[in-house]
């Protein structure tokens, strides 16, 4: 079962996350859960793959923003970090990056299944 | 009697919109104590809503990014609807440049993502929506129900406030119409208020009914009105007439009452479908 406590050692400041969903543990909870299902992941790997960088940016754009949201801040400081390069459409293999961002999602999903 | 006003009432409906779920379940869950909540997961979903009870929403939060239908084409679909423009939006955005546009467009406020303390984004809604309720009460006390001018009270407390801030010279106008009679006498009134203001005043101005066949005008000074007043009457046909007298190029240093009355008393002099202009000062 996916604990305050397993979030706050992945990083994420719980505490920030759970006054924005108006101090509800629970709710905060529920949402992080919703994070492995998230489309925009598989999104933004077809973008990236498919050199398509006007749909990367919007998939993590898109994603930028709920994990920000939810304070998963490893997640979220890496999806900054290929946001902005995708903003200026730069030319580069993204897939470091990606792979950073979907192993850390794997991780998350597996707290999330126990 | 204020704070009766703000909480001796139903709970006001705002509409949530953003395609990602987990946001918009986020913000439903900080506004669900304070608000009914709808929420919508695209542009269409939202002009679907709004379209179906335009006065079922006292605010709309309103995500910019989004697929299909942008949070801008959202503002601007609005905008451009007699029924929706009125309603406040606040833009919810993490880009800088996002925030100046959507003002610009005609947004009422932006959230920046990742989201605020509940507090202030609650804050922030209460107060655009306490603003937008003013101007509403306002809008619907200001004008005339017949030919949608101001109501004098309004066009006088206008007046006052533009008076002198203005760059160039300004007129006060006064339109006196005969014919308006029997039971087409609101209709003829609601034509001649139109042209009055779209031609005679423009959108360098304002107007008010001042009388039961009298309006008032306060604009941009121009030299010469016989050309305008000439095609007002044309377009008038036979049966109705009116009468412009205009004070021109009036002084802040003088009572605006006087400016009238120097305009009435020149109206009064003009022939049918005819202006008389006297000099402010004189």
């Amino acid at each position: 079962m996916l604990t305050i406590e397993q979030l706050n050692q992945f990083g994420a400041n719980t505490d920030e996350g759970i006054a924005r969903c108006a101090g509800s543990e629970a709710l905060y909870l529920r949402l992080v859960k919703m994070i492995p299902a998230e489309t925009n992941f598989d999104n933004l790997k077809n973008a990236i793959e498919a050199n398509d960088l006007d749909e990367a940016f919007a998939a993590a754009h898109a994603l930028k923003g709920v994990l920000g949201n939810l304070s998963l801040t490893p997640m979220f400081d890496k999806c900054v970090e290929i946001t902005e390069l995708l903003r200026s459409r730069t030319q580069m293999d993204y897939t470091p990056l990606l792979n950073e961002l979907l192993s850390m999602k794997d991780t998350l999903t597996a707290m999330c299944s126990e | 009697m204020n704070h009766f006003l703000k909480t001796g009432r139903k709970k006001r409906r705002v509409l949530i919109v953003d395609d990602e779920m987990i946001n918009r379940q986020l913000l439903e869950a900080i506004l669900s104590f304070d608000y009914d909540v709808t929420t919508a997961s695209s542009g269409m979903e939202a002009m679907d809503a709004l379209r179906a009870d335009p006065d079922a929403f006292s605010l709309i939060l309103l995500d910019i990014i989004m697929p299909k239908m942008s949070g801008f084409d959202v503002i601007e679909a609005c905008k451009a609807d007699n029924k929706l423009k009125n309603i406040p939006i606040i833009v919810m955005t993490s880009e800088k440049s996002t925030e100046v546009r959507s003002i610009r467009k005609g947004a009422a406020d932006f959230i920046s993502k990742p989201y605020r303390m509940p507090e202030v984004i609650i804050a922030r809604c209460e107060r655009i929506i306490e603003q937008s309720e003013e101007r509403k009460l306002i809008r619907s006390i200001e004008t005339d129900a017949v030919t949608g001018l101001y109501i004098k009270l309004f066009f006088d407390a206008y007046v006052k406030q533009l008076a002198g801030d203005i760059k160039g010279f300004m007129d006060a106008v006064v339109v006196k119409i005969t014919g308006a009679d029997g039971k087409d006498h609101d209709e003829i009134l609601k034509k001649v208020a139109s042209l009055t203001e779209e031609n005679l005043i423009g959108s360098k101005g304002i107007a008010c009914r001042a009388g039961d066949d009298v309006l008032y005008g306060y604009c941009i000074h121009k030299a010469d009105y016989t050309g305008i007043v000439s095609e007002i009457a044309r377009e008038l046909g036979d049966s109705v007439a009116i009468r412009v007298g205009i004070c021109e190029k009036t002084d802040a240093g003088i009572d605006i009452d006087i400016w009238y009355q120097k305009a009435n008393e020149a109206c009064d002099q003009a022939p049918e479908n005819g202006v008389v202009t006297v000099a402010c000062s004189a």
